[in-house]
């Protein structure tokens, strides 16, 4: 398989404050890699450094071969990035954002129409193409600035948390557009830290305060991940949730519902304790049954385990 | 491709820039409007000519030559007769309250006493809290004293000029110039440039340079700074844009919008306030460009240090108050300690203000301003490019 991009030990300090530290990861043409972590993890500051508008302090890596310190000049022309605020100029029309945007990356004439063209299309805006840009609501404004990264055709997408405050609706209709671009060939590069949008790539890397704690496929990783899951259903869920999520053997509680998800590491009794605990809390009707892990019960069982 | 203009870039850099400026009510706002209000406001108000003063007489003479005095002034159309006074007392209050500025005191018997040969003396006192004007309204004393007694008696009086409160100042008291002089001699003046010696002539070229600062520094920081405010900044250093083709993209609009403001502020000057104009039009453009460098560099450094618009402002205000205040424009610089006379010589304006008044006043052109042109064509490059790589690396 081809690496588009390839990193190795990649490392940014601000000051005392290390924002990416030592992470290595490598990207397959056509993937859809995801980054999944919190807010302030070093998500963005990683996709600034492979788009080649921030120095790495140390480590290394190449972006469809060329080297992000030495030749950042190169991986501008074939990247799309699409940055975390919204980036087009509100006070532009959508044509006058695009024909600009298309020029910087030195299209004319035909090629440019045509790009703009693809772009409208895309993001079905060409009725509202001479509107400014700031009239237009959230969800299009977010398939635009989508367009403004693809207008250059680009095989590799970098996309910082692009369906932040879109509703749901346009969400789904967002990542439609991303499975399209993947089906033709491209690779795209998208942090979250949504987790149903993490399910949505082929890949992800979970990464907290800037290091990688986990990566390999949503399947993968819930298959792997050395924690078992259990939901219970009760009548009281709410006093038995108070009860129970300060017992040593639950690594993790949470409410789905009605229902007590607990997450207890591997190779420990758990229904044995829990019913022996049940029984001297006088908690008499419950079903107890193990679940497959979600994506999120793999973030937080991995996070308390770095964090320990 | 590096280093390598490419002119659709630019040209598209340029028309979004005036496109965006164009939409912008508080930036279109700052093109036109405040050039031309500030060009007419200063027209009309910063004058530093008197033309009309109050005067106040205590006249103990009452004769056909006091009388005839009295005329002279209100005739002069520079002073208009507020009241007559009975004491001095009186004058000290009507000069505190700024009723009367100018007051002329005539002792009994001067009438008799130049008839008869003997010398008398006429107080005259000017209210000095504004030195400047307290000086010219001495000197126009001089002037109707000298022109009334010229023929008559004039080395028989004695004017003494008092400037109240400002202590010692240009009419110390003493006798007045015109009259220690030889009966027959008289000293004309004549300003050259300037023959009428209006401040209008004087500092509505000065403005021009003032004008041009403010549009260009402003909307330079402004437009820069408001990229990275509203987070396209991101957007174009993530693009193949070179730094350079991005500076030259934000500064060439703004200094197409800096030409267009000065012609229209020069031609209001000329046609609207009658200023002569005398030098070469052409001359005064081709050192316009010069200038307009060094504010294009100035308006970029300040979009380095700026996060905000609000900061760029600020910014602004820092550096164009001192460069107003050490330009020669209101304050004379050979008036300055010399300490801060230094600081001038490296004030872009301060050549430009030579240069506007020369071209205006004098109509002198390149013969004689081309070391002010050189300095400006030498701080002009070298501010441009310090402050362009200064944002290039900023952007890379």
């Amino acid at each position: 398989m081809e690496h588009v991009v390839e990193i190795q030990r990649l490392t940014k300090k601000f000051g005392d404050f290390t924002a990416v530290d030592n992470i290595s990861l490598s990207v397959e043409k056509g993937e859809i890699f995801g980054f999944l972590g919190p807010n302030g993890a070093g998500k963005t500051t990683t996709i600034k450094m492979l788009c080649g508008i921030m120095m790495p302090t140390s480590g290394e890596g190449r972006v469809s071969g060329y080297d992000i310190i030495s030749e950042q000049e190169r991986i501008k022309n074939v990247i799309g990035y699409m940055s975390q605020r919204f980036s087009l100029y509100e006070d532009l029309t959508v044509m006058e954002n695009l024909e600009f945007f298309g020029s910087i990356y030195g299209l004319e004439g035909f090629r440019l129409k045509e790009g703009i063209d693809r772009v409208l299309d895309m993001a079905g805006i060409g009725e509202r193409k001479n509107e400014l840009v700031k009239r237009l609501p959230g969800g299009i404004k977010q398939r635009l600035a989508l367009g403004g990264a693809i207008l250059h055709n680009p095989p590799i997408l970098f996309l910082d948390e692009p369906t932040s405050g879109v509703d749901p609706l346009m969400r789904r209709n967002f990542w439609e557009i991303i499975y399209r671009f993947s089906e033709e060939g491209r690779t795209i590069f998208v942090t979250t830290h949504y987790m149903d949008e993490a399910e949505h790539c082929d890949r992800i890397a979970l990464i907290i305060a800037g290091e990688i704690i986990a990566l390999d496929s949503p399947d993968a990783l819930k298959k792997n991940f050395n924690h078992v899951v259990y939901s219970i259903s009760t009548d009281n869920f709410l006093d038995v949730f108070e009860k129970i999520r300060h017992l040593d053997f639950i690594v993790e509680a949470a409410i789905f519902g009605t229902d007590i998800h607990i997450m207890c590491e591997e190779n420990i009794p758990v229904k044995k304790k829990l019913s022996s605990f049940f029984r001297e809390h006088g908690v008499s009707s419950y079903a107890l049954n193990r679940i497959m892990p979600s994506l999120e019960d793999v973030f937080v069982g991995n996070a308390r385990r770095f964090s320990r | 491709m590096k280093g390598f203009i490419r002119i659709p870039v630019l040209i598209s850099m340029i028309k979004k820039e005036f496109a965006q400026v164009l939409r912008d009510n508080r930036m279109r706002g700052i093109l036109f409007g405040p050039p031309i209000i500030m060009i007419i406001v200063f027209g009309y108000a910063v004058n530093m000519d008197v033309n009309s003063t109050d005067l106040a007489v205590i006249d103990e003479d009452k004769s056909s030559m006091s009388r005839g005095l009295i005329e002279k002034f209100t005739g002069s159309g520079y002073f208009t007769l507020y009241s007559y006074l009975h004491s001095e007392k009186e004058l000290a209050s009507q000069m505190d309250n700024g009723n009367v500025e100018t007051f002329i005191h005539i002792k009994r018997g001067l009438s008799k006493n130049i008839k008869s040969g003997r010398t008398s003396e006429i107080q005259v006192i000017i209210d000095g809290t504004d030195s400047n004007r307290g000086a010219v309204i001495s000197a126009y004393v001089n002037e109707i004293m000298q022109s009334y007694f010229i023929d008559k008696y004039l080395n028989r009086v004695k004017t003494v000029i008092l400037l109240r409160s400002s202590g010692v100042a240009a009419g110390t008291p003493g006798v007045a110039s015109g009259f220690v002089m030889s009966k027959g001699v008289r000293v004309v003046d004549r300003a050259y440039f300037n023959p009428t010696l209006l401040s209008k002539n004087y500092f509505l070229p000065g403005i021009i340079g003032f004008i041009v600062s403010l549009i260009t520094i402003m909307l330079t920081a402004m437009s820069i700074v408001k990229e990275r405010e509203s987070g396209t900044m991101e957007q174009i250093i993530v693009s193949p844009i070179q730094p350079i083709e991005f500076i030259l993209g934000k500064t060439i609009p703004f200094a197409m919008i800096g030409f267009i403001d000065m012609f229209v502020v020069t031609i209001i000057t000329i046609l609207w306030f009658d200023v002569s104009f005398k030098g070469n039009m052409l001359f005064l453009f081709f050192a316009a460009f010069f200038y307009i460098l060094c504010t294009l560099a100035v308006g970029i450094y300040i979009s380095t240090i700026s996060r905000t618009q609000q900061q760029a402002m600020m910014s602004f205000f820092l550096f164009f108050i001192p460069a107003i205040l050490f330009s020669g424009f209101a304050f004379p610089i050979y008036a300055m300690p010399e300490t801060i006379q230094i600081i001038t010589y490296v004030n872009p304006l301060m050549y430009f203000i030579i240069i506007i008044r020369g071209v205006f006043l004098k109509g002198v052109g390149f013969m004689v301003l081309w070391k002010e042109l050189l300095v400006l064509v030498i701080i002009g490059i070298t501010l441009l490019y310090l402050s362009a790589r200064r944002l290039s690396r900023r952007m890379e």
